[in-house]
């Protein structure tokens, strides 16, 4: 049970993590 | 402070100083895939891993490319930790029969060794099996540390490169890092701390009689257990790669740790050896010595004055203690000093000296309890821990720390004098400003939104099957400043513990372990994009107006910048912590 937790704990701050990159991206891409 | 802790402080400072430069050397070396020697004994092993996972060491990657493969990198690394420590009774190499550590404890473990912090809510010989030292923590304290050296070799080439998306090959940096720079300084370093007795086997816990029985309330203790197992491979990567994970529980202060003073000051040389060098590969690798050793000077400036205030601290003793007609001046009988959680053979120099070089690298092993310095003596580890781990810092990820706080002194001083700001050729626009202030910003809001939380009350209890015990084993501002300690070395990747706050529970397990990812991941993403936005730009040629960054001034610059933002940040909390239990103290003593 608390496997499933700490598992979904993960996949959520990687995905997190994954959507940060792609925010530092697009604001590369954003020239002021 | 006495001639002998200044001689202490002398010859520690002399001794790392004089490694900088052959070992920066050598490293820089290894980055620039030029010959170092050991690639004609290692050239084969390094060529079969290319070989055996497919990759081709001239591919070099975008930062994007290079941030994933990190992230999938230390994601499988972190659910290996995880299944070793969930199936450990099963596994051989369990002489003890420990059996599977418990979820929380396993998530939070995994998450620290993964991190580089290495924050232990465990005791290693009462709870993990030798495989699970080995395999799961030990390899793991290789790659950590090297996945943040490489993170630093590519901003370095961000930096050194023009008009390219290419920061370089993750799987070369990190397979170079470990093949010829952690492995064989790991080896000698073990090889030297086993010549000084520290235990090297895979022999189970020792049976001894005690040749003098030990009176208690109940029967007199007549035997005692000793810990055995492979310590000396573990400490000497523990120290080297910044990990600071002890095999035992009391971490370096435990005699098969620590047993001799040669040991003590070889393990003490190692937490700060490579961080200090890096510096010296770093100026070589932008093309330009004086910047390495600008920052270099930067970090001393820091580092010594506040190790001179901790000996200073803990060498004046405790007024309560005096009041009581103790004498605590140091003399030809005593070493004198405040010396309650410290062992006395280290004494008050080299205890002090440890403790600062531990917090200001994100090493986080102790040679002495930090709970029971004297409350001035125990904020400089603390705050050394919340200037963000820059002074020195991790293995490469120090030293990125530090370089953003660089582009951030730039930036201001550009503002101040009206010019564009540029830092090695390479203007300092709005997006690396953005990306500098995730780094700087994540780790203080990490440490401070966890320990309000904490202190709210998820942090102060927890459930028993006699009931409720406390969480804090002091009241008042010490048992706030347990709280602080712990979110801010989790928060910034030490993993230290002031050891008076009981942590092996699901909240702290859960909350530190959150904390260690965030302050981590969320600080190598943005200094990658860094490293990726400035390898893209040209170099621009110097003039009379450009700001030199390897001067006396920009060095004071940069001090200055680490410390506002350290005492800007953290001073409120400080205040309620150790500040205010220093005012007790004296109060308590008129």
């Amino acid at each position: 049970m608390y496997d499933v937790l700490f598992l979904a704990i993960l996949i959520a701050f990687f995905a997190a993590t994954f959507g940060l990159i792609h925010l530092c991206r697009l604001l590369q891409g954003t020239k002021p | 402070m006495t001639p002998h802790s200044w001689l202490q402080l002398g010859l520690f400072l002399a001794t790392l100083l004089a490694c900088v430069k052959p070992l920066g050397w050598y490293m820089a070396r290894v980055y620039q895939g030029e010959p170092c020697g050991l690639d004609r004994v290692f050239g084969w092993a390094e060529r079969g891993m290319y070989r055996l996972a497919g990759v081709n060491q001239r591919d070099e990657m975008h930062w994007r490319q290079y941030a994933v493969a990190v992230l999938l990198f230390n994601i499988i690394g972190l659910l290996a930790v995880y299944l070793l420590q969930r199936t450990q009774q099963w596994l051989p190499l369990n002489p003890q029969g420990f059996s599977n550590v418990p979820a929380d404890l396993a998530f939070n473990t995994a998450v620290s060794f993964t991190s580089n912090t290495n924050w232990q809510s465990y005791s290693g010989e009462s709870s993990l099996s030798y495989l699970t030292q080995m395999l799961a923590l030990g390899v793991q304290n290789f790659l950590s540390a090297a996945t943040g050296m490489a993170v630093l070799v590519a901003l370095a080439r961000g930096l050194q490169r023009s008009t390219t998306a290419l920061v370089g090959n993750f799987w070369v940096d990190l397979v170079r890092s470990t093949l010829y720079i952690l492995l064989p300084l790991s080896l000698v370093l073990a090889l030297l701390l086993v010549s000084q007795g520290v235990v090297q086997n895979f022999a189970s816990y020792q049976q001894v009689t005690l040749l003098e029985p030990i009176a208690g309330t109940d029967a007199p203790t007549t035997t005692q257990t000793l810990p055995m197992g492979p310590a000396a491979s573990q400490i000497a990567i523990k120290q080297l790669g910044t990990n600071g994970g002890g095999f035992f529980g009391v971490n370096s202060a435990h005699p098969y740790e620590n047993p001799t003073p040669l040991a003590n000051f070889l393990e003490v040389i190692a937490i700060l050896l490579i961080p200090a060098a890096l510096c010296y590969t770093y100026g070589t690798l932008v093309g330009d010595q004086r910047q390495g050793w600008a920052i270099l000077a930067a970090m001393l400036l820091i580092f010594v004055p506040l190790t001179i205030g901790a000996i200073y601290a803990e060498q004046q003793g405790v007024p309560a203690v005096t009041a009581l007609g103790v004498d605590q001046a140091a003399s030809d009988l005593q070493s004198g000093g405040h010396l309650e959680g410290k062992e006395i053979r280290h004494g008050i120099a080299n205890s002090a000296i440890w403790a600062t070089a531990t917090t200001a690298a994100s090493n986080g092993s102790v040679n002495a309890m930090h709970d029971s310095f004297t409350p001035l003596g125990g904020l400089i580890p603390l705050w050394l821990m919340q200037l963000g781990e820059v002074v020195f810092g991790g293995v490469g990820c120090g030293l990125y720390g530090m370089v953003v706080f660089v582009m951030v002194a730039v930036f201001i001083s550009g503002l101040m004098v009206g010019r564009t700001p540029a830092y090695l050729g390479k203007k300092i626009e709005a997006f690396e400003m953005k990306m500098a202030a995730i780094v700087i910003l994540v780790p203080p809001l990490v440490v401070l939104i966890g320990t309000a939380i904490a202190v709210l009350g998820p942090g102060l209890t927890y459930s028993t099957p006699s009931g409720l015990a406390n969480n804090a084993t002091n009241p008042g501002p010490h048992g706030f400043s347990e709280v602080l300690y712990a979110f801010s070395s989790a928060g910034n990747n030490n993993g230290s513990a002031f050891a008076g706050l009981a942590t092996n529970t699901p909240f702290y397990n859960l909350a530190l372990g959150i904390a260690m990812l965030l302050s981590r991941y969320w600080l190598i993403v943005p200094v990658l994009a860094i490293a990726g936005s400035l390898a893209e730009k040209k170099i621009t040629a110097t003039g009379a107006g450009t700001l030199k960054t390897h001067t006396p001034l920009f060095v004071i610059l940069i001090v200055g910048t680490v410390l506002l933002v350290g005492a800007l940040t953290f001073v409120p909390a400080l205040a309620l912590g150790p500040i205010v239990e220093h005012l007790q103290m004296l109060e308590a003593a008129r």
